[in-house]
């Protein structure tokens, strides 16, 4: 093969004299299709040929046929185009213009059934040519084919040398049987790496650490557990990486060390930090790696972080703490006022009138430890789904209101208060009526509460045909500014400990009113003049604001509004 | 009983202290009832008590073991025995030592779990007074 037409014609003529069956071939793939098919015993090729690229032809005819040999003729001199061809690993060199009896003895050579490969002689035996001849030859679309992949991700694997493939000017060829050999050294690769793959798949950290205390390899949930790039894990001291510490740990505290001493799995409770220094609660597996002599050489160390479950179980245990807290604290003058009205002797020395107060005073506790039950087992049933809202079409002012003031009697007794009620129409409205009573009476209860004794609780009822609103202002500690949008968050509590809740009175009328697509908001600030002005008002108000040093008698305000209901107007209670 | 005792009962529980005050008044006490540790050292710089019941939980879950630590350091009211009134039964986790501090030095002469029954309070003060 050579662009130059009349050298190729000269030598076609030539080596015809001889006896040689010789044929000149222009296009690549004719000329592939030609060793494939035909045998071709020897190949004579011109550098030049296909502007000047004929060489890179050299590895794809290798892959071909290996024993094909092949004589490369060349019009460049230089050592470098020689080293270069030479390396292909061809069969015999000639610089132009040739000596046809350098080519004459080159072919006799060539053909004498003899030649070099790896070193060793070998005889050229003919079913094997015609074995290695029987290699297809495959462009990239057959090869997509075969490999069952789209054609640029074999062009991407071919480009990137994945695939064996050799370049003709700008198309790429595949040899089949190549291509074969590819896919199963690949699966067999991938066989050898199901081990990394499964622990991929694992949710939980696991590296593989070695007898010095280096991590040697680990999986992407490690990196993410420990928030730290891989580059930086591989071949430093798990102790360092977990636990941000220049010496190891503890044997009593290290499962790592403990599993390669005692060469069984070990398992702890572990804190670790996170880049950023956040605690991560983590159960740490050590798993040791036996060799066949017994030796553990490696540890697998499994981290299962558990901080989100560790937090869960944290704030659950804080809730029942808090709600057995409030129980007992509830039940001390309880159990202290029924005790001593038991006692013969000690009843027998209070007056009748003491004993009564002491009566009451039981209740009320009994009526708070019952609403505290109430509003957590709402609150409970809420988040699990199981709250069912059955409404219906009430007057809320005949039918509830008059009820709810009755039982906070005593409780506003006892502490010398007094509600005053004002009523703007009454229409009925489409809600549930239970849960209604038990908003009115959580707000009722946290005025009573935060109340100042002796004092008022004013209740403003105004039902229109569009909508329902209670409003409630009483006078008393006040919500802090900055709290007003918290208040209605679960275990959200201001002032003193002292005033017993469950911290979800509040939680649960909201609740309450998003069932019932209402709205409900939280005001306070300053009495002047017995009238109530908003932190806002109040600050925005130059003269007001000059009295912030004095001791200003503070209120707090809560605005629940409902909507009627389309068709309240329409039904009977 | 051959004189009236003082007692001062700290609670942070209004509805405690008024229950807790008339069963104390009915068996022969003088009791004097304060809201808060504040109040609390305020009222002892003006009289001393037989005995001072305490509760532990007021404003801060430790309130009353800060409490407890002051009035044992003050000369003047560290031999006054505490009986401390507390709703964490010591049966349970709350390792009170490490709330305290140190072990060795704390400062309580008596626990008393809370809800207690007036019989149980009034037997557990005669015990501390003695008499």
């Amino acid at each position: 093969m050579d662009s130059d037409k009349e050298a190729v014609h000269q030598l076609m003529r030539l080596l015809g004299k001889e006896g040689y069956k010789v044929e000149a071939i222009e296009q690549i793939n004719k000329m592939l299709e030609k060793i494939k098919n035909e045998q071709i015993d020897v190949l004579i090729l011109a550098v030049e040929a296909w502007d000047n690229r004929g060489y890179e032809l050299i590895p794809t005819i290798k892959k071909m046929n290996r024993f094909l040999p092949i004589i490369v003729t060349s019009a460049d001199d230089s050592i470098e185009t020689a080293t270069r061809v030479r390396e292909q690993g061809i069969f015999f060199y000639a610089i132009k213009p040739l000596d046809i009896k350098e080519i004459k003895l080159a072919l006799k050579n060539a053909l004498s059934k003899k030649f070099v490969s790896s070193g060793e002689a070998l005889f050229i035996q003919k079913e094997e040519i015609q074995k290695a001849f029987d290699d297809e030859i495959l462009d990239l679309a057959d090869a997509s084919k075969i490999l069952k992949l789209s054609k640029p991700t074999v062009s991407k694997l071919v480009r990137n040398g994945e695939l064996p493939a050799s370049r003709i000017g700008n198309k790429w060829y595949l040899i089949r049987n190549q291509l074969l050999e590819w896919l199963r050294v690949t699966a067999a690769g991938n066989q050898r790496n199901y081990g990394t793959l499964i622990l991929e798949t694992m949710d939980e950290g696991v590296a593989v650490v070695d007898r010095r205390l280096k991590i040697v390899s680990c999986n992407s949930a490690y990196l993410q557990a420990l928030d730290v790039p891989r580059d930086q894990i591989i071949g430093e001291y798990c102790y360092r990486v977990s636990h941000r510490s220049v010496v190891p740990c503890d044997e009593s505290s290290c499962p790592v060390r403990q599993a390669f001493r005692t060469k069984r799995p070990v398992k702890f409770m572990h804190i670790n930090y996170d880049s950023e220094g956040n605690e991560h609660y983590c159960d740490v597996i050590a798993l040791p790696m036996k060799e066949k002599d017994g030796k553990v050489a490696h540890v697998v160390e499994i981290i299962r972080d558990n901080t989100e479950t560790y937090n869960l179980n944290r704030h659950l245990n804080w809730i029942r703490s808090f709600f057995a807290h409030e129980c007992r604290k509830t039940l001390g003058p309880i159990v202290m006022n029924i005790s001593a009205l038991v006692d013969e002797n000690l009843s027998a020395s209070i007056s009748i009138e003491r004993r009564d107060k002491m009566l009451l005073s039981s209740l009320c506790s009994l009526k708070f430890l019952h609403d505290m039950i109430r509003n957590y087992i709402i609150s409970c049933k809420y988040e699990t789904e199981k709250l069912q809202c059955n409404k219906k079409s009430v007057y809320v002012y005949k039918n509830i209101f008059p009820q709810i003031i009755e039982e906070f009697h005593p409780i506003l007794s006892k502490k010398g208060m007094d509600i005053e009620t004002e009523i703007k129409g009454e229409r009925p409205i489409w809600c549930d009526p239970d849960f209604i009573k038990i908003a009115f009476s959580n707000l009722i209860n946290n005025a009573v509460k935060y109340g100042t004794a002796k004092t008022k609780i004013v209740c403003w009822l105004k039902m229109t045909d569009d909508e329902f609103e209670f409003n409630i202002l009483n006078e008393g500690v006040g919500i802090p500014h900055d709290k007003l949008y918290d208040i209605f968050n679960r275990f959200t509590r201001f002032g003193k400990l002292a005033i017993s809740g469950t911290g979800l009175g509040l939680h649960v009328v909201k609740l309450i009113v998003e069932m019932h697509n209402g709205t409900l908001k939280a005001q306070s600030g300053y009495l002047i003049d017995n009238k109530p002005i908003t932190y806002d008002e109040f600050y925005a108000n130059e003269n007001l604001y000059k009295m912030k040093d004095k001791n200003l008698r503070k209120f707090a305000r809560f605005i629940l509004k409902i909507p009627s209901g389309e068709d309240t107007q329409k039904m009977e209670v | 009983m051959s004189q009236q005792r003082n007692i001062l009962l700290v609670d942070d529980d209004a509805d405690f202290l008024t229950a807790t005050k008339i069963v104390l008044e009915k068996s022969g006490y003088r009791v004097k009832t304060c809201l808060s540790a504040k109040e609390c050292i305020a009222t002892l710089k003006i009289a001393k008590p037989d005995l001072i019941i305490l509760d532990v939980m007021m404003e801060t879950d430790h309130t009353g073991f800060d409490l407890c630590r002051e009035l044992k350091r003050d000369i003047d009211t560290k031999d006054i025995p505490i009986l401390m009134l507390t709703a964490v039964d010591q049966k349970y986790p709350l390792n009170f030592t490490s709330v305290a501090g140190d072990e060795s030095w704390l400062p309580v002469d008596a626990f008393i779990d809370k809800p207690v029954e007036a019989k149980v309070l009034l037997e557990r003060i005669k015990k501390l007074l003695k008499d």
